[in-house]
């Protein structure tokens, strides 16, 4: 009984001490996960705006280039308003606005 | 006292190859780890490595380091044959030792080589273990090393690069399940540091980015290249001898060891890069000791292997590092003051080499710049008559200011 008493013991210290150093872990890179978990939020909100441009502009023909996606800055979070209209020369613009900057790309390189 | 000469005897391979390296100059993923860029690995050795960035040889210390753990495990290579003739034992220490990947890798300061002793530990802990039961037939206390101490050494192999998940099989066979406690506490120690990498991993945006940069990258390649990519690795992995390590993993069969290597060469085909080699030399050993070769065929081969180190392996080894120190090295001697500045791809040995703050090139930057380096040509015109060009190696063009009059 003794004997089995101490192997229990034993194993019971053992795990411990692991399980302790994973909690160390845990607590450590949870705490950080909680704290940069806006950041996730914000790039999955930045990529529906990208995804909300690319729609927008291809409706209308025209093409987004990976410059126009680049301006959209984390900042960017809303699409206030979207304008598609033909330019003087019957150039095929979109202009976009966003909530700190608008921008407006002309063409089929738009 | 023989065996303290061999210790010695084997201390000075090591600090060669590393002195060897370190002559070299650093390499850009060397720097990465030194510097402790966050990315793309997990922090346990780049943290211990960061905590020695004020020390003035601070990479010799650590290529040394590296470089004696990968040449003193040849004691774990020599215990896997224990039961052998002492010839045996001297021919698979000689297997570790001039395997290419050990000769070309050890003075490295990167985590391959980490990887590849925490992979060789597991690899001595199941040779050891179906050792003893061969001899035996019972489980028992087969291994006399607590199982908390495993789950440790897991913990830290999986906290040193992520390349070590691919050894969770042998992971998987380390633990004892001969009790139900035990079997469940196994389930435990394996997938909990798995489950902590993961939260780790999404703490770190920089190694998720840093994946889905690298994701297929490697995979485009016909399976002409992937075989080429392999026979490569497996070459550097165990030189002649590798044939004889895969021959002897498939022999055993024993499916741990079998998925493992499978596993790793699954990995490297889809990633390839040369310093993988290394990982497989460990898998190379225990396939080695399945075959008890006649003296003369273990001579021949290890003659043969002494012969394509010198005539393939070393020259053809890894990429020698870039110009950073010999131009770091110039630009110290004007003893000017301000920013270096670089046209052109640059990695973080610049970073590493440099006592100046590095800025990549701009116009508007030079009036605090005290040099201009091309790397290799100047894409924005160099004004010479306010810069003059130094006298450094190719690939890279120099440009210090003129020294301010006295």
């Amino acid at each position: 009984m003794r004997a089995r008493l101490l192997r229990y013991w034993q194993q019971c210290w053992q795990s411990g001490i692991f399980l302790a150093v994973c909690l160390i872990l845990f607590v450590l890179y949870g705490y950080r996960l909680l704290a940069i978990l806006p950041l996730y939020t914000r790039a999955a909100v930045r990529m529906n705006v990208q995804k909300q441009l690319q729609q927008f502009a291809s409706e209308r023909g025209v093409l987004v280039s990976s410059l126009m996606l680049r301006r959209v800055t984390d900042t960017d979070m809303t699409i206030i308003q979207r304008e598609y209209k033909k330019g003087p020369d019957d150039e095929q613009c979109v202009r976009i606005v966003f909530a700190s900057s608008s921008v407006t790309s002309c063409d089929a390189s738009l | 006292m023989r065996r303290i000469f061999v210790v010695i005897g084997l201390e000075v391979m090591a600090v060669f190859l590393a002195v060897s390296q370190w002559l070299q100059g650093i390499h850009t993923d060397e720097a990465k780890y030194v510097l402790n860029i966050p990315y793309p690995h997990p922090p346990l050795a780049r943290f211990i490595l960061s905590l020695t960035d004020g020390w003035a040889y601070q990479e010799l210390f650590w290529r040394i380091v590296f470089s004696t753990l990968v040449i003193q495990a040849v004691w774990l290579v020599r215990d896997m044959f224990k039961d052998r003739s002492r010839e045996e034992k001297v021919y698979a220490c000689a297997f570790w030792l001039l395997s290419p990947a050990v000769l070309l890798q050890a003075g490295s300061i990167m985590m391959a080589p980490l990887t590849a002793l925490e992979l060789l530990v597991f690899v001595w802990l199941y040779v050891r273990a179906r050792r003893v039961l061969g001899e035996t037939g019972k489980a028992g206390d087969i291994w006399r090393i607590r199982d908390m101490w495993i789950g440790l050494w897991w913990l830290a192999s999986l906290f040193t690069a992520y390349q070590a998940v691919l050894f969770a099989p042998l992971a998987w066979a380390a633990f004892r399940r001969d009790t139900p406690w035990r079997a469940r506490m196994a389930v435990v120690y394996v997938a909990l540091p798995l489950l902590l990498l993961a939260l780790y991993t999404f703490t770190n945006p920089l190694s998720l980015a840093s994946m889905a940069l690298k994701q297929g990258q490697g995979a485009a390649g016909t399976l002409a290249d992937k075989l080429h990519g392999a026979l490569l690795l497996w070459a550097f992995g165990g030189g002649v001898w590798a044939v004889l390590g895969i021959a002897g993993i498939f022999k055993w069969k024993q499916w741990e060891l079998i998925l493992t290597f499978l596993l790793i060469t699954a990995y490297t085909a889809l990633s390839y890069f040369g310093y993988y080699a290394i990982l497989f030399t460990p898998l190379f050993v225990a396939g080695l000791a399945q075959f008890r070769l006649p003296r003369l065929w273990m001579t021949i081969l290890l003659v043969l292997q002494v012969g394509l180190m010198k005539l393939y392996f070393l020259p053809s080894g890894y990429p020698l590092p870039g110009p950073a120190r010999a131009v770091m090295q110039e630009i110290r001697n004007n003893h000017l003051q301000g920013f270096v500045l670089i046209q052109g791809s640059f990695g973080h040995d610049w970073q590493y080499e440099s006592v100046f703050p590095i800025r990549r090139y701009k116009k508007s930057l030079e009036k605090d710049a005290q040099a201009v380096v091309c790397l290799p040509v100047c894409t924005e015109k160099i004004d010479e008559t306010r810069w003059r060009q130094l006298a450094v190696a190719e690939p890279a063009k120099v440009y210090v200011k003129f020294a301010p009059p006295q």
